[in-house]
Parts: structure tokens; sequence; C-alpha cells
């Protein structure tokens, strides 16, 4: 289910524009379509809090390269601005190696960037998805052969909500890894399942994901990974924003170490 | 000229009815294969790789015509009993006949098994570079980058070297330039990560690095190499140049004329792709 965060009903000819981290996009409704279009800028002249600004009766300027067209035969008038989880796992990397010993289990928060997604009319399958600031890609795996592609984020592990950055457009996920094993458990890097996990609004103001509890079985190369049910913060008022982008069929389910912690 | 008589002498007993019935029975076969395949095509193109969905089509074509064949034989009063055998013996004499398509035919299981490509992998055989179109039972079929169509028998592929260019999901760009013996590599290496890191298109990690290769009449010889992800691969190595250059000269770093001729002599050398 999806909420409208953001929509707009556009007369044709009008036109918006939403400022990301380092581009200007267009959006201008046609009388027979949609027009999408964006602007680079050199260097990033928006502020991550001033981000996602949307104005409304702009012109489309010379220089914007036409990205993509919705021709559609209905006349749609709405504009929804969704946002939701990244389409590929999260690499979080600790400013410096992480330790648990055994039978520990720390709690540990992290901000997730989020992406958007752009919506016509009743359509379920958005016209575009972006990230307000732009992610580097990595590649999370035991070597260059097994592996998956990920992006990277800047924000560390923290072992208290205070000490996160206030950062905007980005939801934040509580973590809790519990160490089984007799060794220590050294975390360089942490593989977030970002599609699994949806995105809440809460009071209207934060964006909260569900919890993750990660375990790491005793002497065994395997964790369990458990997702879950609601937001583990106080909240007076809590909105479904948007639906985990893939499901898994458990609330628990073990995957490789070596797939998870890096 | 006795056995071909034999053999065709039912025909001249047929009926019109006969006729009709085989002619039935040929068109029953026809419709059944293909009411068959497109039936299974979905599922068959959802649970195996392209390539086996191919196969798996063709085999199942030619069984069923196959088989409807011999029906529509038998009502004209032939002997399957006697068919299979015509066939059976010929299938021998054309097996002696045909080593080469035995082998490739050998060889074509064997690369199946094997799973080095699919459809629509981009590999190099021999001197051939390209996307692979079809995998068949004798060989397999390549476009090339100028749209050449080019056919390689599978014992080809059994016997000599095969380069899958997508087999996995990132590639490593290496670029190999001289610079002046004088250029600080740590500075280098510096500014080329620095370079690369607000672009999407190169990966944080594995890390890039900058190789020193060696020493030489021509100066420092290095190699940068970045990583990112097979698909793309064309348009980040070209996008990674043309960053390169100019940070290059703006950091002046001298880069030495490109030596050919010292690296032909290399057996190591290879040749870039594509």
């Amino acid at each position: 289910m999806l909420q409208a965060v953001e929509a707009f009903q556009l007369p044709p000819g009008e036109a918006v524009s939403i400022e990301t981290h380092e581009e200007t996009l267009f959006i201008q409704r046609q009388p027979q379509q949609w027009v999408l279009a964006r602007v680079n800028r050199e260097a990033p002249a928006c502020s991550l809090q001033r981000a996602l600004c949307i104005e409304r009766n702009v012109t489309m300027p010379d220089q914007a390269n036409t990205w993509q067209r919705w021709s559609n035969a209905e006349q749609e008038s709405t504009l929804r601005i969704v946002p939701c989880m990244a389409d590929k796992n999260l690499v979080a990397r600790p400013t410096q190696p992480i330790l648990i010993p055994h039978g520990r289990k720390p709690y540990f928060y992290v901000s997730l960037p989020l992406m958007y997604q752009l919506y016509i009319g009743n359509n379920k399958r958005p016209l575009i998805e972006f990230f307000v600031e732009k992610l580097p890609l990595t590649w999370f795996g035991s070597n260059t052969r097994r592996g998956e592609l990920c992006y990277e984020i800047e924000s560390g592990l923290v072992q208290s909500i205070d000490e996160l950055p206030a950062a905007p457009h980005r939801a934040i996920l509580e973590v809790r890894v519990h160490n089984r094993d007799p060794e220590h458990l050294s975390i360089d890097k942490l593989n977030l399942p970002a599609q699994f996990l949806p995105v809440y609004r809460v009071d209207g103001q934060h964006y909260w994901t569900c919890p993750l509890t990660i375990t790491n079985e005793k002497l065994t190369d395997e964790l369990s990974l458990h997702y879950g049910k609601s937001v583990p913060c106080r909240h007076e008022q809590l909105q479904l924003i948007s639906e985990p982008r893939m499901r898994s069929e458990a609330r628990t389910i073990l995957r490789a170490l070596e797939a998870i912690i890096g | 000229m006795d056995i071909l008589q034999q053999v065709l002498q039912p025909l001249q007993g047929a009926d019109g009815g006969a006729w009709l019935r085989a002619l039935g029975y040929l068109l029953l076969g026809i419709v059944l294969r293909n009411i068959l395949i497109h039936g299974m095509r979905k599922y068959v193109d959802t649970h195996t790789s392209p390539h086996k969905a191919i196969l798996f089509r063709r085999a199942m074509s030619y069984s069923i015509v196959f088989i409807f064949v011999l029906i529509a034989l038998s009502e004209l009063g032939f002997h399957s009993g006697v068919l299979l055998a015509v066939a059976g013996v010929l299938s021998v004499a054309i097996g002696f006949a045909s080593q080469a398509s035995t082998s490739n035919f050998i060889s074509g299981l064997f690369l199946l098994g094997e799973k080095s490509f699919k459809v629509g992998d981009v590999i190099a055989v021999n001197a051939t570079r390209g996307e692979v179109v079809s995998i068949d039972w004798l060989a397999i079929k390549i476009r090339t980058f100028d749209n050449l169509y080019v056919r390689v028998p599978n014992d080809d592929l059994i016997k000599g070297h095969v380069i899958n260019f997508a087999k996995f999901q990132i590639r490593r760009i290496d670029l190999n330039f001289w610079v002046d013996l004088g250029t600080d590599c740590v500075q280098l290496e510096d500014i080329l990560t620095r370079l690369i890191q607000p672009h999407t298109d190169f990966l944080r990690d594995p890390e890039p690095d900058l190789f020193r290769l060696g020493i030489g009449v021509l100066g420092l010889q290095v190699q940068w190499s970045v990583w990112t992800q097979t698909e793309g691969f064309f348009d980040a190595r070209s996008k990674l140049i043309d960053l390169m250059l100019p940070a290059m000269q703006n950091a002046g770093v001298v880069i030495t004329q490109t030596p050919s001729v010292v690296q032909g002599q290399d057996s190591s050398y290879r040749m870039p792709y594509p």
C-alpha cells in the first residue's frame, strides 16, 4: 500500500522542479504526455536540508536534457512523490572495526538514505526513482566472484540514537548484533538488507524502519537475521509510507556470515 | 535397389483414405507440437537458461514430428520395425561419415554441462569476440561487435580458450602507461583516487590501485586499476580516461610515449578489448 506523501494536481502546461543534491529535475504535464528533464549542476549548490524542495509553476530551462516522456491516452493530473528504501543493499562502514565479545548483544543505529519514487496518476509503477544524495556503488563479498553490488553509505554505526547526525531524507534503523560464538565477532562493514525493510513516518517528522537483529550462531559460519514488526521508538502517530521492495517468507532467515558481515 | 523397392512397396497399395489419414496425422503432429511448445514456453523460459530452453524446444519439436511421421508412414502400410532398422543402419553409416559432427555434438553436451557461458554473454574464442546469440548441438553462433555472424563449432570451444567477459558482475579497468621517472607515485595515486570518488560508475570496494610495474627506458611503468560494473564497462573506461588525462596534465605528471614496440615484445601483452 502506498501513501501519497506529496501529491500535486498539475494543470496541463504546468511544470514543477525538484532539487536534489546534484541536479534539478523538471516534470511538466503536457496535453497528451508528461515530460521529465534534468539539469546537472557543476557543483552541488543545494544542501541536503534544502533538497527535495518542490517549486511549482516553473519554466523548463533551455539547457534541460529531456530524459523521458510518459505518453498516456488518459488525462492524468496527479503527481505523487513517495520515499522508499534503496533498490540495492546498503553497506555501512564503521569508522573503526567493531569487536563484539561472546554473549554480548549491543544496539547500533544507522541512518539509511531514502530513495524517492515519482508516480503519475494511479499507476502502480513509478516513473522514476532517485536518491537525493548520490551514493557510490561498492562490492560486498568474500571475493570478486561471490558477492553483490551494494550502495556504500557514509554514516557509520553509532551506539546511541543521539549520536546520529540530523540528516534529512534518511530513515533510522536499529540493529542489534548478538554474538553467540565463543570468538569475538569483528565488524569491518555491515551489509544491510534495505530491500526487505519498510519505511514508516513517525509523528509526521522522522522516518524509521523496522529493527533488525543479527545473531552470529555458535560455531557455524551462519547468521540469523530477524526483521522486527514495527518501529522501535516511542510514537504517537505512525504511518506506513512504503512497503519493503522484497518480502522474505519468514521473519527470521539464515544467511552466510560473509554475506552480511565483512 | 531391392531394399528400396521393398521399402517403397507399401506405397503402391495405399488407397486415398490411407493417404488422407497419413496427412491428418502429420497435421495433428504439427498442431500438437505448436501447442506443446507454446504451452511450455513460459515454464521453460523461467526455469532454465536461454540456451537450454532453445535446445529443449528443438529436441521436443523434432521428437514429436518424428513420432507423427512414423505413425503417418504406418498408415500408408510401412512397418515401423523396418523403418527403424533402416534408420539404424543409416545412422551408423552417417555416423562414420560425419565424425566431425559427432565430435561437435559430444562437445556440445560437455559445454551444456559446464555452463561456461549462456546466450547473451560476450565471449572471445580464438580471434572472435562478440555476443552469443545461439548455442546449438553442433556449433554456437556469435554476433561480433561489427555485426558479423560467426559460427564456431563446439569442438573448437572444447579444445581452445574461451574468455567470458560477462560471467561476473564486476570487472577491472586496467590502464597501462609510462610516466616520467621523477613522478611521485604516492601523490599520483592520491590524485587519481580523489578524482574518481565523486563518480558512481567506479566502485569503492575493491579499492582502486596504482601498480608500479617496472622501470624501463621510457620511465616508470604503472597500471591504474579501477573496478566497475560489467554492465557499462566500456562507458566507464572511456569516462575514466576522459577524467584522468586533464587531471594528470594539471598535476604536472608527464606521460611518456606509448611504448607499443616495447610492449609488443612481451608475451603477456594483452590486446585491448574489444
